[in-house]
């Protein structure tokens, strides 16, 4: 569902980001400054991002040391516990900084695999055309039929002991939508003068993709990446519910969440603290995503 | 206000359904109405009557007694009557036979009750348990339980499901219709007592071979117990009704039993917080202590017959050390774990039999008798001896179950062993198939499973360390440990088998290819207006003992 | 029009035939087998199972008789749950799945277009910043998350509504699982809505309207909802499968006895029959359901061809 809504939601973007002259990048970065939610966004989820590196610096715990005298402990700034324990009697405050890392690593690197690829595909289907074309959106179609919840649990039954590997191969799975856009902003750059003159000097088909084809599919595509990243941190926080998630005593906000669902009566603490951080950065994501869009499409002002 | 009414009522007024551009807007109507319009029958909501509702963590794989691997266990109690059932102090009570008899340990006679019948009114004869044992037996039946029949000695089972014997071969009998025989390979004075496992339940044969994929269901289920099979709606609930031809139907007090497979704990909490449940599978650890003080009468946490065992994997180096694999053993503080960790009435675990089925008096010189700070010492001198040190540690990995319970046990193990000898742990989590599968390849070092003693005899635990048994993965292979389980069986009288059982479990804590970590407890809420519920060693549960009083 | 439709049907059959083969496949390559327990089995007991089933046979024999079952079909019996075969299962399970998913579908479509419009219309307003922190909240807190709040809150506390169960359907038992689903659903739909109807609204047709003096009301309903309401088709089509295949969390928290159940089961536990029944089901589904919005769309936009 999160991934068929987020391809609705980017076709119907995709038609309006009429490709312009040289100042659309000045522009758009002056709009993307005015829009204020984004530009709060941007220095929220720069200040988290501080927080997960820097806070298990600033607390005398280990994000692994049980203490079994301190279970289940509320927050107190005596004990230096300022986010209270686990069920193991483990620091909050630092796991949810471990966790934190981990949730957005997981949510870049599957991000950054899916660009990668679905950029390229798409590219290339798009501006070669003809028949690979036709068989490159053939094998997207295939993808995109797979139940998605499938391919990831095989692909943890198979890369089980690596968990960045899994992202990858998520990553590597959920490129399909990326690709339809890249390809149909490339078959409406074909057309454009600046790309058939390349033709007149007969560049290489390879290098006016990635010279011309690419640079200006960007925008799109930054615009795409705001909205797999919060998708790429609810899927691990999806896999953490099924048991499947980062191997324990590392952690992610996803599994902080789901023990915290199930002690939420016992250890309050234990559901906010994730909770509110991983919701914090996802919204930060969609306003950003937001201001990207509406900075990159002045249509909507 | 005004405005969002009236696009609401334009919303409808709008006509557009007339339009052929909201086809896709049509089907979902149609298929709602159609999906609306399956005519449900109305179910009350809350348990009615003396109905018993019941946790059953999962979804029973099968309601056959021979195919069940374990997750359908008091449905199956609760349907099918064997030849002995369990009380709740482990002792062997009359069920189906009245009483049995055997002179030399290898012969056993069963006379069977006259009066008992099956569901569809068909008397229980000696022949349904012959046809039901060989059934367990064949190779070709769907059968992963017919081991059982091999390791309880019966004559030829083994080779039987093995497929080099026909079934017919088997050591049973009917010498007149209630008259039930059975043949062992050798003596074996603990026959009796492995009987209650729910394996060598009977099955009613005209219904298993007129209706081959069919006979489980409820519309041709056929069974000998206190309750038939009346409704199976799979991943939502079984329902039992009494059998009105069981032969002791007077004292069968409920009108119905339900049993919801919920895996989750909270939700089943929450259930039974409803009102939806009246005995709980298990408890959600976070919310015990909170129960334990707030409804005590309604919490139960007796321990049974289940050891949480640690295996090393003494096939290949580093822990092919036996001395490495003591030091492992003893770094671990039970105490702390089953206090501290755990703290739901566990118990310190030292030998392979649970402590509350036998209580052996061990040696003071059995690791078992020395004090934490003792074995730690002796712990972290092996250790040394192996070679490994501060500088040098011992690095491991515990591969593991991904489950919410194993993971704060394991967590403690690997804390424990770091701060006692200094080994880096690794820990794996993985999920139940890929373990058991790298349990089966010998793919790991450390690995943590359960130890059932299915019934009340130690040599169900013991025997799992046998050469010939299906249980050791560890490499465990030791004919003297095997001699010694073999005269165990064999002898009449339960103090020499236990001081047999003794020796067995010191032979094997020599070699230490597993260590017992502690004791496990059943844990369970148990609504106040259910009456006749008692705790019970190996974990029964008969519904027909209970009753729902008016409340 | 009909040799566009059966050209689809056509096409869909490789498709299928591409995606069992490959899930067929993958599944063989996750470790593990259904058979795999803790306990040890003889090898002979356990070369006695495999041959029952066929696995002793090379994996290209398994995967012909297969498709051959298949053309006949029959999707073979279920390791998992042993007294039912796989297209009993499906029987039973779909009907609840596509009874909840079908609700939540309704239910998120009329919401969210609805919301979706409100905030347009007041964009940049209170309004707009409720609705729409609403929707991005019901599209970020994770379902398992809320699920246990709502019943908590109105199952344990204030007892008005079942912990759980399914009981046929009875809406009682559909109200706290719809609404978990729907959150996340009604969410998208609306932003979605607003964005587009936005951009309809800013569109020169509008303007002249506008300029007319026509009532903001008959403008919206009579000129901007249609074309405004054309992005969301793409959406629904496969979002309505999704929302139909059932969802593991829901069901598991709420004990319903739908799909997603399955389907987790099955690939957990090895069910391989069960794992690729499923994905066909959900493979054909999807096929289907793009076809119809293909058809639509060509319904609607006249500029579109069945090329």
């Amino acid at each position: 569902m999160l991934a068929t809504a987020r391809k609705g939601l980017v076709e119907s973007l995709q038609n309006n980001l009429e490709v312009e002259g040289r100042s659309l990048w000045q522009d758009a970065w002056r709009r993307f400054l005015n829009n204020r939610a984004a530009i709060a966004s941007l220095f929220v989820l720069g200040f988290i991002a501080l927080f997960v590196l820097v806070a298990p610096m600033l607390s005398s715990y280990a994000y692994d040391e049980p203490d079994w005298g301190a279970m289940h402990a509320p927050p107190s700034w005596e004990s230096g516990h300022y986010f209270g324990t686990d069920a193991l009697g483990r620091d909050l405050f630092v796991r949810a900084a471990l966790g934190g890392r981990i949730s957005l690593l997981v949510g870049i690197l599957g991000t950054l695999v899916a660009v990668l690829i679905g950029t390229a595909y798409g590219a290339i289907a798009g501006y070669i055309g003809g028949n690979l074309d036709r068989l490159m959106m053939r094998w997207v179609e295939i993808l995109d039929s797979m139940p998605f919840m499938f391919f990831v649990i095989v692909l943890v039954t198979i890369f089980g002991r690596n968990f960045l590997l899994i992202f990858v191969a998520i990553g590597a799975v959920s490129w399909t939508g990326m690709a339809r856009v890249v390809r149909g902003q490339t078959l409406s750059l074909k057309n454009k003068e600046f790309v058939e003159a390349t033709h007149v000097y007969g560049l290489p088909r390879l290098q006016v993709i990635s010279r011309h084809i690419v640079p200006n599919v960007l925008g799109l595509v930054a615009i795409y990446a705001t909205i797999l990243v919060p998708g790429m941190i609810l899927f691990e926080s999806f896999l953490s519910f099924l048991g499947l998630g980062v191997q324990e005593p590392m952690t992610s906000w996803g599994a902080l969440l789901n023990e915290g669902a199930q002690t939420m009566e016992v250890a309050v603490w234990q559901l906010v603290v994730p909770a509110t951080m991983m919701v914090t950065t996802l919204f930060c994501f969609n306003f950003i995503g937001d201001g990207l869009r509406d900075a990159l499409d002045p249509k909507d002002r | 206000m005004d405005r969002i009414t009236l696009i609401y009522r334009n919303f409808i007024r709008l006509g557009w359904l007339k339009d052929i551009r909201v086809l896709p807007a049509y089907v979902v109507i149609l298929l709602f109405v159609s999906a609306c319009s399956d005519p449900g029958t109305e179910r009350p909501g809350q348990p009615s009557g003396k109905q018993l509702v019941r946790g059953n963590s999962t979804e029973p794989n099968t309601l056959d007694p021979a195919a069940q691997p374990g997750q359908g266990v008091y449905i199956l109690w609760d349907m099918y009557e064997g030849l002995v059932q369990s009380g709740p102090d482990g002792s062997v009570q009359p069920a189906a036979a009245e009483r049995w008899e055997s002179e030399d340990f290898e012969v056993y006679t069963f006379h069977l009750r006259k009066n008992a019948r099956w569901s569809n009114g068909d008397p229980v004869t000696a022949e349904d348990f012959v046809y039901s044992w060989r059934r367990l037996a064949s190779p070709e039946s769907p059968d992963r339980q017919g081991w059982f029949l091999g390791s309880i000695k019966v004559k030829n089972a083994r080779q039987i499901t093995e497929g080099k014997l026909p079934p017919e071969q088997l050591g049973v009998a009917a010498l007149d219709s209630h008259t039930f025989q059975v043949t062992l390979e050798q003596p074996s004075a603990i026959f009796v007592d492995s009987l209650t496992h729910y394996a060598l339940l009977p099955v009613h044969r005209a219904t298993v071979e007129g209706h081959p994929d069919l006979w489980t269901r409820p519309r041709y289920h056929v069974s000998n117990g206190a309750f038939r099979l009346e409704e199976w709606s799979v991943n939502e609930r079984v329902m039992l009704v009494p059998n009105e031809h069981y032969w002791d139907r007077e004292n069968v007090h409920l009108d119905s039993v339900v049993f919801l497979p919920i895996s989750s704990l909270t939700a089943e909490f929450n259930r039974y917080r409803a009102g939806d449940l009246h005995i709980t599978q298990s408890i959600p650890p976070a919310q015990f202590d909170r129960l334990r003080t707030s409804v005590p009468a309604e919490v139960r946490a007796p321990l049974v017959t289940a050891t949480f065992m640690l295996d090393f994997n003494g096939k290949q180096p580093p822990l092919d050390d036996s001395n490495l694999r003591k030091a492992l053993a003893y770094a671990i503080d039970r105490d702390t774990m089953t206090s501290n960790v755990l703290g739901r009435g566990e118990r310190p675990a030292y030998t392979l039999t649970p402590a509350t089925m036998r209580a052996y008096e061990l040696p003071d010189s059995h690791w078992s008798q020395w004090s934490q700070q003792e074995r730690e010492r002796v712990a972290l001198r092996l250790y040394r001896e192996a070679g490994y040190s501060i500088a040098q540690p011992l690095k491991l990995e515990i591969k593991y179950p991904a489950d919410e319970a194993a993971r704060a046990k394991v967590g403690a193990i690997a804390a424990m062993w770091k701060r006692v000898l200094g080994i880096e742990t690794k820990l794996t989590h993985l999920e139940q198939n890929v373990l058991d599968d790298h349990l089966l390849r010998s793919n790991y070092q450390v690995a943590t499973w359960n130890l059932f003693a299915e019934f009340n005899e130690p040599y169900s635990a013991l025997s799992v360390m046998l050469s010939e048994s299906a249980g050791p993965v560890n490499g465990y292979r030791d004919s003297n440990y095997d001699q010694l389980l073999a005269q165990a069986m064999q002898a009449a009288d339960t103090t020499a088998r236990n001081a047999i059982y003794l020796q067995a479990e010191l032979r094997f804590s020599e070699d230490m290819r597993a260590t017992p970590v502690y004791q496990l407890t059943d844990r369970k809420l148990v609504k106040p207006f259910v009456s006749g519920y008692s705790d019970h060693l190996l974990g029964f549960i008969y519904s027909k003992d209970l009753s729902i009083i008016d409340h | 029009m009909l040799s566009f439709i059966l050209r689809r049907i056509l096409e869909a059959i490789p498709t299928l035939l591409i995606l069992i083969t490959i899930s067929f496949f993958l599944i063989r390559f996750a470790p593990g087998s259904p058979f795999t327990t803790e306990r040890k089995m003889p090898p002979e007991v356990l070369a006695n199972i495999e041959a029952k089933y066929g696995f002793d046979k090379p994996l290209y024999e398994q995967y012909w008789s297969y498709i051959s079952g298949l053309a006949q079909g029959d999707l073979g019996p279920s390791f998992v749950y042993k007294d039912y075969s796989v297209s009993e299962l499906v029987a039973t399970a779909f009907p609840v799945s596509l009874k909840i998913g079908l609700t939540v579908f309704v239910v998120s479509v009329v919401l969210g277009v609805f919301l979706g419009i409100l905030a347009a219309l007041y964009q940049n307003t209170w309004a707009d910043y409720t609705i729409m922190s609403f929707s991005v909240a019901g599209i970020v807190i994770p379902s398992y998350v809320v699920a246990p709040l709502l019943i908590l809150l109105f199952a344990i506390y204030l007892k008005w509504l079942p912990a759980g169960g399914w009981n046929d359907g009875g809406w009682q038992y559909m109200l706290l699982p719809v609404v978990a689903m729907a959150k996340g659903f009604t969410g998208y739909i609306a932003r979605i809505m607003r964005g587009s109807m936005i951009e309809v609204l800013n569109q020169d047709f509008i303007r002249t309207a506008r300029a007319k003096g026509l009532p903001t009301r008959t403008i919206m309903l009579r000129h901007a909802l249609r074309p405004a309401m054309m992005p969301l088709a793409s959406v629904l089509g496969p979002a309505m499968v999704g929302v139909i295949t059932g969802s593991v969390v829901i069901e598991n928290i709420f004990g319903i006895p739908g799909m997603g159940q399955l389907f987790v089961n099955g690939a957990l536990n090895r069910d391989y029959s069960m794992v690729l029944g499923l994905t066909i089901l959900v493979g054909a589904l999807t096929i289907a359901f793009n076809a119809i919005v293909d058809i639509a769309y060509a319904y609607i936009d006249p500029k579109i061809r069945y090329s």
